[in-house]
């Protein structure tokens, strides 16, 4: 539009009284527009645009809180004192998200949380993972496809198996002049429960809250 | 601002084209005949030195900036009829601009789009339009310019973004559950239907309590309500069910029977194990929003047309069915809104303002009567001042202050939600839905190749005049053909969440 603005001021020759009409209606109608230059965002920055809704960076402050509070748990840390590496299942059917957030991507978020695991564990902890395998070990032992070495056909049993549960508490007050506040209170509780005798070992939970208003014109 | 007197190509082809968009293929448009390449520059273009040429050049191209650079938002209403006509692929093409524009009817655009794709069976497009329109109606970020502007004496309730009234926000994320639970993922479902369950809700003025009432005061309070629509409870136990999660399934199906008794036997034989066809059959057109009061700042409903199920058969065996849900009965049980209030005192203030201006109108003609007869010209001269700032003021008023309601809204929602339930033989099945309108007119549909799991197989029906049956749709085309999208819910896996 700048250039557009540019040409009818160079050419006022030709453009007569209704380009300098149309130029002046162009200055008062007209509005910043999208450049789409690119921006790098930093994903574990807060994200301000999604209400009362868990984004990216809850989802990395929690795994790793709940990475370190495993860690120092001594129950675990006797286990993998008796044998290592301690076998754990993580399997994302474990972990419920029973909330209203219809964002959460609970996949992102066990994957976050192995990754964090992985980064802190050393050769103390292995992780199972038997869904990723599932069809190539099927392949495999129905002699679809060769098998690339000793193939057991019981897979690896786990020591612990994690579960979770994603909960919430809504609650909606009114402020001034017909605005409402919503609180939005997300709990993760996480459990390391041992297979041979169904002790919880581990068993810790994380908070988020979160608020947002929604304003007079939407009550 | 550019030095270059001339138009870069780019830019030239940039604005043929959004010109092309926005008026078709225009007679307004300049050709490319007026315009050469630049003799300094190739990259640039300059307009030919034809006299005529650049007069109607200057003309056109006013013109076209005049309509692009003043045009309001779109309102995503001209297509409506084609869904109506049941000609989905005309909705979506036409509201497509809707899913990258910022401007506040956007989710208009969006809601109907997610409409038309489900009418067209395209349920992968309709899951991605119901995740669009769920985040935007559960985020509200407060003070946004549209909210600031509908807040403001000046503003129009319409200038706020669109989120449309508690049921059509809750509809979104029941959408988008259904969308979800048709393929298998439970949880993800589920997360969906609570969050249909919440929208519901929020505050409402209501009368206050006969001891409390105050003579002159607004006798309203603002109280949180909370409704339960039966249909979202049920899905909400049923998704429970399928993720083992027994004690909430239990609680939500409790909520269900509350919210309707009556449904509450056909509720139990849904979650029954043996039952392997839930079909959702939507009839009727949505409330249709009013706009009340001497200023039209009161928003109210009245009914759309309904429509009524008589029978529905699998390959020739009965389903129970019931109504689950009335979207005009939920739209209305909720007292006034907060947002109602605020128009009044837009109207009070207009109606203020307006009379105002009157008086001063009347005050001014007096004094310039008496100005004319006294032989006073500067009295006579200050009573028309006065009489232009009056009717200058009455004008203002009304032209400039709008209390009206907002009655932007999603039109292609249905009147009434029956559910059904039956349990048959898995394989491929014909569908036949016995139903007439208000005016007895014949709305029934007979669908082919519907395809049946061993255990929960979702169905969707909208009931519409044009709207007769055929292939059931399992994929991307529309309900006469195209290719399966992939394997039934009960063969799809594990949730993907």
């Amino acid at each position: 539009l700048a250039r557009l603005s540019a040409l009818l001021a160079g050419r006022s020759a030709v453009l007569g009284r209704s380009g300098w009409l149309v130029l002046a209606a162009l200055v008062g109608c007209s509005s910043e527009q999208p450049t789409g230059t690119q921006e790098v965002l930093d994903p574990t920055a807060t994200q301000k645009d999604v209400g009362t809704l868990v984004d990216i960076s809850d989802i990395v402050e929690v795994s790793q809180r709940m990475v370190n509070s495993l860690r120092q748990s001594p129950q675990v840390a006797s286990l993998i004192g008796k044998a290592r590496p301690v076998r754990i299942s993580i399997d994302p059917r474990e972990v419920k998200n029973l909330t209203s957030m219809t964002n959460f991507s609970k996949r992102l978020f066990v994957n976050q949380m192995l990754a964090s695991l992985n980064k802190n564990a050393g050769d103390d902890l292995a992780f199972i993972d038997r869904e990723a395998v599932a069809a190539e070990r099927e392949r495999q032992l129905s002699g679809e496809v060769k098998p690339a070495g000793e193939l057991d056909p019981a897979s690896a049993g786990a020591d612990l198996v994690l579960t979770g549960r994603i909960l919430e508490k809504l609650d909606r007050e009114p402020t001034g002049g017909g605005a409402v506040k919503e609180v939005r209170s997300v709990q993760f509780s996480f459990s390391l429960v041992q297979v041979k005798d169904a002790l919880t070992l581990w068993s810790d939970v994380f908070y988020r809250v979160k608020q947002q208003v929604i304003g007079t014109v939407y009550g | 601002m550019s030095a270059d007197c001339g138009l870069r190509i780019a830019d030239f082809q940039k604005l043929e084209i959004r010109a092309r968009k926005s008026e078709g293929e225009s007679p307004f448009l300049p050709t490319s005949m007026d315009w050469t390449p630049h003799p300094g520059n190739p990259q640039l273009l300059s307009p030919i030195r034809n006299p005529q040429s650049a007069i109607r050049n200057s003309t056109y191209l006013g013109l076209i900036i005049l309509a692009l650079g003043c045009s309001s938002p779109p309102a995503y209403v001209e297509a409506d009829s084609f869904y109506f006509l049941n000609r989905p692929a005309e909705v979506l093409a036409r509201y497509a601009p809707a899913e990258k524009d910022r401007e506040s009817n956007a989710l208009v655009g969006i809601d109907k789009m997610l409409s038309a794709a489900m009418l067209e069976g395209d349920w992968k497009n309709a899951e991605r339009l119901a995740e669009l329109a769920s985040i935007r109606v559960n985020v509200f970020l407060s003070g946004e310019k549209g909210e600031r502007d509908a807040l403001s004496l000046l503003g129009q309730e319409k200038d706020k973004p669109f989120k449309g009234e508690p049921y059509e926000r809750a509809m979104a994320d029941f959408y988008f559950g259904l969308l979800r639970y048709r393929r298998g993922e439970y949880e993800g479902a589920l997360n969906a239907f609570l969050s249909a369950m919440n929208k519901v809700r929020g505050t409402y003025q209501l009368p206050v309590e006969p001891d409390k009432a105050r003579k002159g005061a607004p006798n309203a309070e603002t109280v949180l309500f909370e409704n339960r629509y039966s249909t979202f409870a049920f899905f909400a136990a049923s998704s429970c069910q399928h993720i083992d999660e027994p004690e909430e399934a239990r609680r939500y199906l409790e909520m269900a029977k509350q919210a309707r008794p009556e449904m509450a036997a056909l509720f139990d034989q849904g979650l029954d194990p043996r039952t392997n066809v839930l079909a959702v059959i939507e009839a009727g057109l949505a409330p249709v929003k009013r706009q009340r009061g001497e200023r039209r700042q009161i928003l109210a409903y009245s009914r759309g047309l309904s429509a009524t199920v008589e029978s529905v058969r699998v390959s020739g065996q009965p389903m129970s069915f019931g109504v689950s849900e009335d979207l005009f009965v939920q739209a209305t049980t909720i007292g006034g809104r907060a947002v109602d209030k605020l128009n009044d005192v837009k109207a009070s203030r207009q109606e203020a303002l307006a009379a105002a201006g009157y008086f001063t109108t009347v005050a001014g003609t007096f004094i310039a009567f008496a100005g004319s007869a006294n032989h006073n010209q500067n009295l006579q001269m200050a009573g028309l001042a006065a009489m232009a700032i009056g009717v200058g003021t009455m004008i203002f008023a009304e032209a400039a202050i709008d209390p009206s309601a907002d009655i932007r809204a999603w039109n292609t929602l249905p009147d009434q939600i029956y559910l059904a339930f039956g349990s048959v033989e898995p394989g491929t099945h014909q569908v036949d839905i016995q139903a007439q309108n208000q005016f007895s007119g014949d709305l029934s549909q007979h669908w082919t190749d519907v395809p049946v799991s061993k255990d929960t197989t979702l169905l969707w029906f909208r009931l519409l005049p044009y709207r007769k049956g055929g292939v059931y749709p399992t994929g991307g085309a529309g309900p006469t053909g195209g290719a399966p999208e992939g394997p039934p819910a009960a063969e799809a896996g594990p949730p993907r969440t």
